[in-house]
């Protein structure tokens, strides 16, 4: 009989433990009491003297204790809502293809450029690194979607008095953004920031000349010292590739972005690879002279390559600005036109 | 029925039932009462609800600030009570005419949808 109310008490205090383990600190105690209160009530209710049947029919009345404890939290038991799951979605969808994509070729050109030892161990980090990828895109979409969640309380349209006539107007052909030049434009960007994170010795001359060898273009200490400004750098360009395709139409506003965007990463470039940058290998080449027959001129070119390179990306930027702004402009004027 | 069907009518049923049970548990609590004996009072009156429902239901009433509770620790078990808080009664009168127009109003859609299918 002893015994008996032993095994009881175990019983419910297994139950009580489980439903109390998941809750918030502050109401644990208070809800495993009241837990407590309920099923000596409840077997009082069947019988005087409560056998371990009776226990058991209690407690599979009161039901699964996770599915109890998720009643009583009632609280957000969500990652991300209705309102954000859509564009979580379409972002994870692009997201995903695009770091596999972008693994999947770097692998594969990595594989032509220096070919594997072991072939078993190259399969092997193939798909290790393929896979690392897809979960770390997976992790950060989850995270970044997570926090929005719970720092916009509610999505943004919320709370404000709704005005049909503030619905945007369809957008002309000219001024809508296609959904597929963000999401190549987005992919692309992946692939070089996959490129350049996990082997930026592939961004080199390929020079063969009995034995595959690559010179590399960039000084790799200044290169990993930089490496977090240049991610910076490209990722300023995936911030503004998810611009275009949330706001989805040239607007005012999204111009205005986009060339702010744009100046800050022509900064960025200019101070990373200009002609004072030290980023560049010195010994390009003197390396490459080892191999081929280089006519005399070539080193001066090398010499002032960051220079063509700035100037490359200042026209590139300018020209995409000036196409911002003048389509901010023609958004402005009236429609009726 | 089909297994399906008897599912659907299930969730359609418990979603009937879910905005009346808590007008049910406030109608109950203009005196203090602990959980168990709501439990008892609302099967009596043919209104079952089931502990693990019932239990969470009061303390988000309470966190809503249309109840409140107090531990009663003088009897031989300790038990926690609850009662309608003064703007818990004002919500329940509200709740109450916003029942009772909705049940003229449906009445009202069914007789009209009977006699229009005839």
């Amino acid at each position: 009989m002893d015994n008996d109310v032993k095994q009881i008490k175990d019983l419910i205090d297994r139950y009580v433990y489980q439903v109390g383990r998941w809750l918030p600190a502050a109401q644990r105690a208070d809800i495993e009491r009241e837990l407590r209160g309920l099923i000596d009530d409840m077997l009082a209710a069947r019988t005087d003297e409560p056998a371990k049947e009776d226990v058991n029919a209690v407690l599979r009345e009161l039901g699964h204790p996770a599915e109890l404890a998720a009643k009583y939290s009632g609280a957000k038991s969500f990652l991300i809502g209705p309102e954000y799951f859509g564009i979580y979605l379409t972002v994870l969808k692009i997201v995903l293809a695009a770091s596999g994509l972008g693994m999947l070729l770097a692998q594969a050109i990595g594989f032509a450029a220096t070919p594997p030892q072991n072939v078993w161990s190259a399969i092997g980090l193939f798909f290790a690194s393929i896979f690392n990828a897809l979960v770390q895109a997976f992790a950060w979409v989850t995270a970044i979607f997570a926090i929005i969640e719970r720092c916009a309380k509610e999505a943004p349209y919320k709370g404000k008095e709704w005005n049909p006539a503030d619905l945007p107007p369809v957008p002309e052909r000219k001024l809508e953004i296609k959904r597929s030049e963000p999401i190549v434009g987005i992919v692309f960007t992946v692939l070089f920031l996959v490129v350049v994170n996990t082997m930026p010795q592939l961004l080199g001359v390929y020079v063969f000349s009995g034995v595959h060898t690559v010179v590399p273009v960039l000084n790799f200490d200044v290169f990993y010292r930089l490496l977090p400004l240049i991610d910076v750098m490209i990722c300023l360009g995936i911030v503004k590739e998810l611009l275009r395709l949330i706001v989805g139409r040239y607007t005012i506003g999204l111009s205005l972005s986009l060339v702010v965007i744009n100046v800050l990463s022509m900064v960025l470039f200019i101070w990373l690879f200009g002609p004072s940058s030290e980023i560049w290998n010195p010994d390009f080449m003197t390396r490459l002279g080892a191999v081929w027959n280089l006519p005399s001129q070539a080193s001066y070119a090398w010499s002032i390559f960051p220079k063509i390179l700035v100037g490359l990306c200042i026209f590139g930027n300018v020209v995409d600005s000036i196409q911002l702004i003048v389509r901010a402009l023609r958004r402005a004027e009236p429609a009726a036109a | 029925m089909t297994e399906d069907m008897q599912s659907v009518v299930k969730g359609m049923q418990q979603e009937l039932r879910r905005g009346a049970i808590a007008l049910c548990v406030m109608s109950q609590l203009a005196s203090p009462k602990y959980g168990y004996a709501l439990v008892e009072r609302l099967e009596q009156s043919g209104m079952p609800v089931e502990p693990g429902t019932l239990y969470p239901l009061l303390r988000r009433l309470e966190k809503q600030g249309l109840l409140v509770s107090e531990w009663e620790t003088a009897g031989p078990k300790p038990r926690k009570y609850y009662a309608m808080s003064r703007d818990g009664r004002r919500v329940f009168d509200l709740l109450l005419k916003d029942w009772a127009d909705m049940q003229t109003t449906i009445n009202a859609m069914i007789q009209e949808g009977g006699s229009n299918g005839q």
